[in-house]
């Protein structure tokens, strides 16, 4: 019981509280729950950095690496070293290439983190964040305001992005009110819900996209996500509905963990798991809703990362949570990264790479570690 | 698995979208313009707007048989009376080889010339076996088979023309000829095409003055998807002498990185894509676009994608709307 008392983000905890933690949720306890989760935790965090760091100094546009940190450095308040620099190298790496590295970090975190949460939620490994229409939802927003051929900005403000998001919490709240069965939202009944309002939304934009041949690549660039186009300005747009969804998600992996036991049990834990329910699967819609209205519907990421964070390190929501968020946002920088750099100066589909280099990957950890031993 | 087949799709969608853009919505408005350079030799001219002259076929040389482009020999009794057009192109070839008569039906994106617009209209993209076959035509012309379109028409013994959209201004004449041939106007598509390669050539041998070749930036949509040499776009710029910075892919409809335009600082940037909201305005105020040549000197154009992405006679239009576009000293 312990486990209710304790302070959330625990780390440096002793070997045998972490034992008493697996008992408490009913797992087997695992090596990866033993010992500290900081080093790892930090490793992660530098390995985000230094793709960041290699992701913004390489591109179809050849800059050098030392031109390239000065141009970041002298955006730095008091700092000036970008004089001798090109300023079309300034504009690649400060106003194409690091917001779109920043963006696709962004969305990857967004992602796997609502993916982990989703999966937690449902206690359904298929879970991912797109499972109850926030994709196909954004995706019909986006394309309704396409095929309008209405002007896509309307007072500064970029139409596209707002559909997308207006479409996918739509669709979210659409399929919440379906599932709801009085004070309680029964898990099966929400994902198939989810299941049939999605493949409504997909129905109709398919139609939408086939009636209207003039805009077939606009909307395919939103189904298939892409960061492109990707501003400092869509990155500013995500941040006030992704920061306060990843703080209330992170500050409830503990619950998280109470919810992956059986409700009822939950319930005797003093847990309310409908509010619990609600509340995350609210700020993992919100966040993935926001990211999509900007990316696309990239797949993948919200499935695999999480996955693969509890093949190398263990279920506890606790750990899983922020490391997924890390993990994603690596992963969908490298990916983005090669998206734009293997066939330059043509683009990849983001999500085709998402797919083809992170298969493989995730079924070497399934095949070294087993799936079921964890889930 | 979903991004596969989407993939496949968007390979598909990619080729029709860009060899038929225009759809029944931009029917208002079928520009004539970019003819206003009126050179003395060559002025062949293709007006939309314009009664379409059509004259009776020619029967001597039937029965015939024509090969199509999926390489089906369809043998032909006789002259066709009822032609079902099933794109924006080949009506417009129909209608400029002396055809236009013969027409009864055109797909939905066929808008020019103006008298297609009263003829009964099909689904470009789902076309309905049934409804073409009651409709009698003895000919169909189609550029894409969403799978079994032809070999269900020619079940019902209707013969089909399956003639993918040409990637080449040449690619265009010899459908022309071909088209020509099986209508009973070989003669009429014979002087057209001379008279289109005569305007060509007119606009061709202006260029012989100009200073360096420009780059270009040719743009079809939102996300930067371009078009390369292989294309019929890509062939437009080819052949006045343009660096198009999409041929560096080695792709046909490529999606450029936002980086990799910038990088190649093109001095012409072509916007075909202002039906989903782009303008020389919405381009300068792009992020980073600020250093590019074609947005430091004004030279962003917008061009009616239906002019540029329809193979077919409106391609000297084209020819001579892009030659505007990249040597402004030449072509006033």
């Amino acid at each position: 019981m312990n486990i209710l008392r304790r302070a959330v983000p625990a780390g440096g905890e002793a070997p045998a509280a972490a034992a008493a933690d697996a008992l408490a949720t009913g797992r087997r306890a695992l090596p990866a729950l033993g010992g500290s989760a900081w080093p790892r935790f930090l490793l992660a965090v530098a390995a985000l950095a230094a793709s960041i760091l290699v992701a913004t100094s390489v591109g179809p546009a050849g800059i050098p690496l030392e031109a390239t940190v000065r141009i970041i450095l002298s955006h730095l308040p008091g700092i000036e070293m970008a004089d001798t620099v090109p300023p079309l190298w300034r504009d690649i790496i400060w106003e194409v290439r690091l917001p779109r590295v920043l963006l696709a970090g962004l969305t990857g975190a967004v992602l796997a983190m609502s993916g982990a949460t989703y999966q937690g939620v449902f206690r359904n490994p298929l879970a991912d964040p797109y499972l109850i229409g926030v994709a196909t939802g954004a995706a019909l927003g986006a394309t309704a305001v396409i095929v309008s051929g209405a002007p896509h900005a309307w007072h500064g403000l970029s139409l596209l992005p707002l559909a997308a998001f207006a479409g996918a919490i739509t669709s979210v709240v659409v399929v919440y009110a379906v599932a709801r069965v009085g004070n309680t939202l029964p898990t099966t009944t929400l994902i198939l819900a989810g299941v049939a309002v999605a493949s409504f939304s997909t129905a109709i934009t398919s139609y939408l996209m086939l009636r209207s041949t003039t805009h077939t690549l606009s909307v395919l660039s939103v189904v298939l996500g892409s960061f492109n186009t990707a501003t400092w300005g869509e990155f500013t747009w995500t941040l006030p509905y992704v920061l306060p969804a990843a703080a209330v998600i992170l500050l409830h992996g503990r619950l998280l963990n109470v919810l992956s036991l059986d409700e009822e049990q939950a319930r005797q834990l003093g847990v309310d798991p409908e509010r619990t329910k609600l509340l995350l699967l609210g700020a993992a819609s919100l966040a993935t809703a926001a990211a999509v209205s900007v990316a696309g519907t990239i797949g993948f990421v919200g499935l695999i990362v999480p996955h693969a964070v509890r093949l190398l390190w263990g279920p506890d929501n606790r750990r899983l949570l922020p490391m997924s968020l890390v993990c994603g946002a690596t992963f969908l920088i490298l990916a983005d990264l090669a998206a734009r750099t293997v066939d330059r100066p043509a683009e990849v589909p983001v999500g085709i790479v998402t797919a083809v280099c992170g298969v493989p990957f995730f079924l070497y950890l399934l095949r070294r570690t087993r799936l079921g031993a964890i889930w | 698995m979903r991004s596969c087949i989407l993939v496949t799709v968007l390979a598909a969608l990619l080729a029709l979208a860009v060899a038929c853009a225009g759809d029944s919505s931009s029917t208002a408005r079928t520009p004539s313009a970019g003819h206003d350079a009126s050179p003395a030799a060559a002025s062949f001219d293709f007006d939309c707007q314009a009664a379409a002259a059509a004259a009776a076929p020619a029967a001597a040389a039937f029965p015939l048989e024509v090969s199509d482009s999926a390489g089906n020999a369809v043998t032909l009794q006789e002259p066709p009376r009822h032609i079902v057009s099933l794109s924006a192109g080949h009506t417009e070839i129909l209608y400029a080889i002396g055809a236009g008569g013969q027409v009864t039906a055109v797909d939905n994106t066929s808008d020019c010339p103006a008298a297609v617009n009263d003829l009964p209209k099909v689904d470009a993209f789902s076309p309905s076996v049934e409804q073409i076959a009651s409709l009698e035509p003895d000919l169909v012309v189609i550029f894409y088979d969403p799978g079994d379109l032809q070999s269900s028409l020619q079940a019902l013994g209707i013969p089909v023309l399956n003639l993918a959209a040409p990637e080449s201004v040449q690619g265009v004449y010899d459908q022309m000829a071909l088209l020509g041939k099986a209508t009973g106007h070989s003669g009429d598509a014979e002087r057209v095409a001379g008279e289109m390669k005569e305007a060509v050539q007119d606009v061709q041998s202006r260029l012989g003055d100009a200073p360096e070749a420009p780059t270009v930036f040719h743009e079809i949509d939102t996300k930067y998807f371009s078009a390369g040499s292989g294309t019929f776009i890509g062939d437009l710029y080819g052949m006045l002498g343009a660096d198009n910075i999409a041929d560096a892919t080695g792709e046909a409809y490529p999606q450029m990185s936002a980086e990799a335009i910038i990088q190649a600082d093109p001095d012409v940037i072509v916007l075909a894509d202002e039906d989903a909201g782009e303008s020389p305005e919405t381009v300068k105020a792009r992020p980073g676009w600020g250093s590019v040549s074609a947005v430091k000197n004004d030279r962003i154009y917008v061009i009616d994608p239906d002019i540029i992405s329809r193979p077919g006679p409106r391609l000297v239009e084209a020819l001579r709307t892009l030659a505007g576009y990249l040597y402004p000293g030449l072509f006033p």
